[in-house]
């Protein structure tokens, strides 16, 4: 497979959209204007395409509620707000490759029937901000965007808004409200987003690698596209490798990729010769994989067949030297930190299994906190408003799960055994 | 009171969005451009100038990590100890921010050159631990990098 | 409808109800701690949640909405330990200060705890301990009590429209606070107190008065304005010590704004009359009512022989039931044999009923408090209802937020022009021209039927008069741009359900029957009903006091001589009301006071008009006494006696009733039963009359301006209401009087810069009539060359500076300050 997602990146100008139209670029949005928005559709539904952001929900399934809905306008929203630990697949596409994601929300736009656009990004990408507005403005000036596309009765306006740190905003309807200016707290569902969404309007939110996979499929068709990657996911997908390997990085391989594959030949296997304890195979949302469990397709129907998920393809490698209490401490201050507060469960449970998780590790574990930590989780699971608290639950079984003998020596023997 | 020049920029801000609220985050950013941090003051006149009630304005603003309350000192050092950070050795780093250059989390050195944050994920996980500071970032670093850097920054 | 089973039970919901709000309809409790049916679901707390079969998760009861045949389990062991650990939860920082907590025994959390709580919790650590903020004059903030539900924050925001409070901080360690640690547009409505589960907000006048177990709740009509909420008191030992709302009670189901929450107290002030007065030489002293009563008969029957009765008047009370006032009328036409009656009202809301009989042929057009609701256009005419009319501010406010265009012409930055959609922001007063303008565009726009609406008496004249209102010249005269005019008279001429609405009282100056005609003539032009135009009568009972027939019939004498005409009368009866503080140019309501030989004043308080009375009578206030109230809506609703009565203090009615017995008529009523029944009839026999066939007529109205500022006089000034008072009576409430005790002027920031004013300076303010202090609010909600000011105070007598004017446009005073800060 060659590359479609990164295509070009090593070009240092690869951001421009004069070395863009170089390499075929716009040249979907030309063929898309010729297609009937359903027809686009249909062709994404024939791709299988599912959303990249974590859910894997099909994409094309989402896009016909929103286009079955009367009310106008409807908005299109990117969401650029990579903010689950360990992930960062779509930066590369921000910072190097903009005008493949501006083309894609314009046929998107085109598609759903939506005449504006806003890229939800992270406050913490300073730089892809400036690339993307630098971008927009290029796209603008030929006639990519604007209220004629090239000349056409198409409109379409694109507009970057910054988050300010917060990852609960990842969330679909929390970022709805952070757009609208509000505290990211996520809404009730249903209504959903594609129904009442934005501004209380129609609205697709799909994710950067999503959204940069719509010329591709227009170039080649959707049946050409899913001959890619596995049976019921298809395409290319960007894996983000970070950790204990030699070779850290985004890789670009068809979904379905084996884990082992990506860690120890493409990512050049733990660095110096240690040896492999875990993987979180999806950002520390997932739940962990011990190192004798990583021959799993990494796509979203396999994974959970091995115990944990896709989610974000960011896989987390961990070595012997590892501490998997302190990997849980530091993972639980993350969610405790960013949890919204709106519902008690996430709120109160996150704060506790932290404090839990702070004891052990800083050796004043007492007997009986695993059992305690489990039964928090039990509290948690399944009954968070959004995924943030079962996230944060879940991490903490998988933990305990696999590598509980290191909980009980960190309490009985009262330390970390790697401190000092 | 912010002056003209701000006050257009914010206006045209509201231009983009169906409702004027959405407004709000892009001129806190304005309003901590301007001020250095967001303070009591700086997020009135945020408020006043969107005609939003202050506690709604401060309620959204502390919601937001890269929101500053607190005066910040002449440059600002994020660093990330996330899971990818950390098992590199982010936290060697803070201690060595700590040691070297009298610096805590969540404040500011006696001489006002620099403040800390610990931040959460910022998406450098390939090239970690890594750091911006101010708005520029920094990876692979090291003790030795880190020194290096900071010497730019007066 | 869909059908589904809860609990066993099969039901049948509309399409959209929410799983709580199904359940609730048929008898099913789901507890919750952040669900109120006035806010949008918010799913936080996680109390309602539920299973339903098939579902992969507890869903929460309060945002999900039912399906067809859904099964339903609202308390199953899965979902009951899910509930026993969000409590578990909130427990671990919830403080157990329930011993001193006012909220115990009627607190959401405890009753919970006790339903679904274990003994023993597996989490110990630190409780919060944030000290209790205490700065607010009437609301404390207790934050560690609070469970972070949120509910106060929404409904300050979402539907008071405010945002006082809010959540600061994120996740765990977020609390509620109002802005900067400083009180900031707070309406002190304390609808927060009532919507909160624990007792993390709670009322400073009530704090520690009373376990709830020991209280007594009794309903009764709130005494204050035209909307007619009920209040739920609590009462123990013969002492009325808490209002609060109570969803599902009374016609606004529970909202209530600060002056019914916290204003009850005006009636233990230490100005309450116990006994009646008879003035001897400058004092007073205390008499019998034998003695009172019989010295009242004497002198009224020695004037009535000498002078006729026509020289006897009456003045009646929008705060007294319809059974006092019907008294009073009886007691003027049998017993004194006058038809000299009027009240305060004439320069207010009788306006509007002269205005629905001259436009519409009809003799009353009663409110409905719903009315804004569902309406596509709402235009508020120079009225700020938000204040007059609190509660029914919030149906305006809801009905923007279900999508209603709200259109507000005023002067001022008021809560509706931080809500509306189009602001005519109008020079004060000028609002007759700003509606012919609109008119004129509507006409030469044809945005109107012109086959039928032209054969309407009065078209043509209106026709011609509106050629002097082009948008050039409405633009001059209000200053309100042509284009927004032009844009609000299409947006309301083409809308197709609409609503005028305005408040119509003695105590503003900037509107009058003119203001009440145009705004009928617009309705008119665009075919619509007398429905839509909505006039909210101001006080508790001004619709009962005017339908029991409190207003000057022909060859009578009403106020503008009874208390503007030296010598017009010799003798006066006032029931309940303070023309001197209440009612424009108070020196020459003083000259005509003077002017009496004999003065009678039945209050429940000693007032500034009392002090000139020969006789001063002690009235029951409205918590001692059975009556009704009329609010703006026409409803009779009936008030009981609560309390005991204060010393010797009698219903009016009945002090009324033993006069005129006195005098030797016996007017009925033995007692008050029969009174009751026949005011009944008496208003039922009204309301047949009132049921005739609308005749609609134009009524051209010209605006004029009133006084105008010159070189001396630079400043016009507005007289208004401010939020947390009501007319004077609740300047004697001491909880009112903790946020608004006395009187200020509002002045634009750039004006006081001119004259070297901060906040709180010394003012003296002159008009052309006199001269008052005040002390200066430097503010940007009034425009440049705009002063404003509350009437409610007797100390500050603000009507000292205004007058009476023929002009039926406004009644503004042009006026000039002086900074005597440092002198």
């Amino acid at each position: 497979m060659g590359k479609i997602l990164l295509k070009n990146i090593e070009n240092s100008n690869s951001a421009d959209i004069n070395e863009y139209l170089k390499i075929g670029g716009y040249k979907s949005l030309i063929k898309a204007f010729e297609m009937q928005p359903k027809d686009i559709i249909g062709e994404i539904r024939e791709s299988g395409l599912r959303g990249r952001g974590g859910a894997g929900f099909p994409t094309a399934m989402k896009w016909s509620f929103a286009f079955a809905d009367t009310k106008f306008p409807k908005y299109l929203i990117c969401n650029a707000d990579e903010g689950e630990p360990g992930t960062f697949k779509d930066r590369p596409i921000l910072e190097k490759n903009p005008h493949l994601l501006i083309e894609g929300m314009v046929i998107s736009g085109y598609a759903i029937g939506a005449e504006h656009g806003y890229v939800y990004l992270r406050g913490e990408y300073p730089y892809a901000k400036e690339v993307l507005n630098k971008a927009i403005a290029q796209a603008y000036e030929k006639n990519y965007l604007g209220d004629n596309i090239l000349g056409e009765n198409i409109k379409f306006h694109l507009t970057v808004y910054q988050g300010a740190g917060a990852y609960i905003c990842g969330e679909e309807t929390a970022l709805i409200e952070s757009l609208e200016g509000k505290r990211g707290q996520p809404r009730s569902k249903p209504p959903f987003p594609v129904n009442v969404g934005a501004w209380a309007m129609p609205t697709i939110i799909n994710n950067v690698e999503t959204l940069s996979n719509i010329p591709y499929i227009i170039s080649v068709g959707g049946a050409g596209y899913s001959k890619i990657g596995a049976r019921e996911c298809t395409g290319p997908k960007l894996y983000s490798v970070s950790g204990c390997v030699e070779k850290p990085g985004v890789y670009e391989l068809p979904m379905g990729t084996i884990l082992r594959d990506i860690i120890f030949n493409y990512a050049g296997g733990i660095k110096s010769g240690k040896k492999l304890k875990a993987v979180f195979p999806g950002g520390i949302s997932t739940p962990v994989l011990p190192a004798d469990n990583i021959d799993c397709p990494m796509d979203f129907i396999s994974m959970p067949r091995f115990g944990s998920m896709l989610g974000s393809g960011a896989v987390i490698v961990m070595d012997e030297s590892v501490c998997m209490v302190k990997v849980a401490y530091r993972a639980l201050k993350f969610f405790e930190h960013e949890s919204c507060g709106k519902c008690t469960p996430c709120r109160e449970g996150t704060d506790w299994l932290r404090k839990i998780l702070e004891r052990i590790e800083c050796g004043k574990g007492r007997e009986g906190d695993i059992e305690l930590l489990s039964e928090v989780v039990d509290i948690m699971y399944g009954r968070c408003f959004c995924p943030l608290g079962d996230s944060a639950a879940g991490l903490v079984m998988s933990m305990i799960k696999h590598f509980r003998n290191e909980f009980e020596e960190h309490i009985r023997d009262k330390k970390c055994k790697n401190q000092k | 009171m912010f002056n003209e020049t701000v006050l257009k920029e914010i206006d045209e801000i509201k231009g983009r969005y169906p409702d004027f609220r959405s407004a709000l985050l892009p001129a806190l950013y304005v309003a901590q451009r301007e001020f250095g941090w967001l303070s009591h003051e700086a997020m009135s006149y945020v408020a006043r100038t969107l005609n939003l009630p202050e506690a709604m304005v401060r309620g959204t603003a502390s919601f937001y990590s890269m929101f500053k309350h607190k005066e910040a000192g002449r440059h600002l050092i994020q660093l990330c100890t996330n899971v990818s950070c950390m098992i590199l050795g982010a936290e060697r780093l803070v201690d060595f921010l700590r040691t070297k250059y009298g610096m805590e989390p969540d404040n500011t050195t006696q001489d006002g050159r620099f403040s800390l944050v610990i931040m959460e994920c910022i998406g450098a996980c390939g090239t970690a631990p890594a750091m911006l500071v101010n708005t520029d970032f920094y990876d692979n670093l090291t003790e030795g990098k880190i020194e290096e850097i900071l010497d730019k920054y007066k | 409808m869909i059908e589904l089973t809860i609990d066993g039970k099969k039901i049948a919901a509309e399409k959209g109800t929410t799983i709580l709000e199904a359940a609730r309809q048929n008898g099913i409790k789901i507890p919750n701690l952040c669900f109120d049916k006035r806010l949008k679901p918010y799913g936080g707390c996680r109390m309602c949640v539920v299973e339903i079969e098939g579902g992969r998760k507890l869903a929460s009861a309060c945002g999900h909405p039912v399906k067809a045949g859904m099964v339903i389990h609202t308390n199953s062991p899965k979902v009951r330990r899910v509930r026993q650990s969000v409590l578990e939860f909130l427990l671990v920082h919830h403080p157990l200060d329930c011993p001193e907590c006012d909220k115990a025994g009627e607190c959401a959390l405890q009753d919970l705890v006790f339903e679904y709580g274990k003994p023993e919790t597996r989490f110990a650590g630190e409780k919060k301990h944030a000290p209790p903020d205490v700065r607010g004059p009437l609301i404390e903030l207790i934050s560690n009590r609070c469970i972070l539900c949120g509910k106060c924050v929404r409904i300050c925001a979402q539907h008071q429209g405010r945002g006082a409070l809010g959540i600061i901080g994120r996740g765990f360690p977020s609390v509620v606070q109002p802005a900067f640690g400083e009180i900031l547009e707070c309406d002190y409505c304390g609808q927060c107190i009532d919507i909160c589960p624990t007792g993390a907000l709670i009322s400073k006048p009530y704090k520690y008065k009373a376990r709830p177990w020991f209280l007594e709740e009794k309903e009764n009509i709130c005494p204050f304005c035209g909307v007619g909420c009920t209040l739920t008191l609590g009462i123990r030992e013969g002492k009325i010590l808490r209002a609060r709302g109570k969803e599902g009670v009374g016609i606004t189901d529970g909202n209530l704004c600060g002056r019914g929450r916290f204003g009850f107290d005006n009636i233990y002030t230490e100005k309450r009359l116990k006994t009646p007065l008879i003035k001897q030489g400058d004092e007073f002293r205390q008499a019998s009512w034998e003695e009172a009563l019989t010295y009242i008969s004497k002198v009224l029957q020695a004037i009535r022989k000498a002078n006729g009765p026509d020289v006897i008047g009456a003045i009646g009370s929008p705060r007294c039931t319809a059974e006092d006032n019907y008294m009073l009328r009886k007691f003027m036409e049998s017993a004194v044999g006058s038809k000299n009656i009027d009240s305060s009202e004439a320069l207010g809301y009788a306006n509007a009923l002269k205005t629905y009989n001259l436009s519409f042929g009809i003799k009353n057009n009663p409110a409905a408090l719903t009315s804004p609701l569902g309406k596509d256009v709402v235009f508020v005419l120079e009225s700020d209802l938000s204040i007059t009319h609190p509660v029914f501010g919030l149906n305006i406010l809801q009905a923007k937020r279900e999508g209603s265009h709200l259109i507000v012409a005023d002067y001022r930055k008021t809560k509706l022009t931080k809500h509306s959609d189009a602001w005519l922001n109008l020079k004060p007063g000028t609002l007759v021209a700003l509606l012919n303008g609109i008119m004129k565009v509507i006409v030469d726009r044809g945005l109107f039927n012109r086959e039928n609406i032209s054969k309407i008496e009065g078209f043509s004249s209106l026709e011609k008069m509106l050629n002097e209102y082009t948008p050039d010249k409405v633009s001059g005269i209000a200053g309100v741009s042509g284009e927004a005019l032009i844009e609000a008279a299409e947006t309301f001429a083409k809308a197709p359900k609409r609503l005028l609405t305005m408040s119509l009282s003695a105590s503003e100056n900037t509107k009058g029957l003119s203001s009440a005609l145009s705004a009928a003539n617009l309705l008119i032009l665009l075919g619509e009903e007398p429905s839509s135009l909505q006039i909210l009568a101001e006080y508790c009972n001004t619709s009962g006091m005017l339908e029991a027939g409190i207003m000057p019939l022909e060859d009578a004498k009403g106020v503008m001589d009874m208390l503007y005409n030296p010598g017009s009368l010799r003798a006066l009866y006032i029931m309940g009301e303070d023309p001197i503080v209440n009612m424009p140019n108070t020196r020459r309501i003083i000259e005509t006071l003077k002017s009496l030989e004999f003065l009678v004043v039945q209050d429940i308080a000693m007032t500034e008009t009392a002090a000139l009375a020969n006789v001063i009578l002690p009235a029951s206030s409205w918590a001692e006494k059975n009556g009704s109230f009329l609010n703006s809506e026409g409803r009779r609703q009936e008030i009981y006696k609560v309390v005991d009565a204060t010393g010797e203090s009698m219903p009016d009615w009945q002090i009324l009733r033993n006069l005129g017995l006195m005098i030797g008529s016996n007017l009925g009523a033995k007692s008050f039963e029969d009174l009751s029944k026949e005011v009944k009839n008496y208003l039922s026999q009204k309301s047949e009359e009132t049921k005739k066939d609308i005749k609609l007529t134009f009524h051209p109205t010209h605006y004029r301006p009133e006084e105008i500022s010159d070189k001396e006089f630079t400043y016009t000034m507005v007289t208004r209401d401010v939020l947390q008072h009501s007319g004077i009576m609740s300047t004697r409430s001491e909880a009112l009087r903790l946020v608004q005790a006395e009187p200020f002027l509002e002045i634009n920031e750039k004006d006081a810069e001119r004259h070297g004013i901060s906040d709180g300076y010394h003012i003296k303010i002159t008009s052309r009539r006199g001269s008052v202090y005040l002390k200066a609010k430097v503010t940007d909600a009034v425009p440049e060359g705009v002063v404003s000011t509350p009437v409610h105070f007797s100390s500050g007598m603000i009507n000292e500076l205004t007058h009476i004017s023929p002009n039926t446009c406004s009644r503004l005073d042009a006026v000039k300050i002086e900074n005597v800060q440092n002198i």
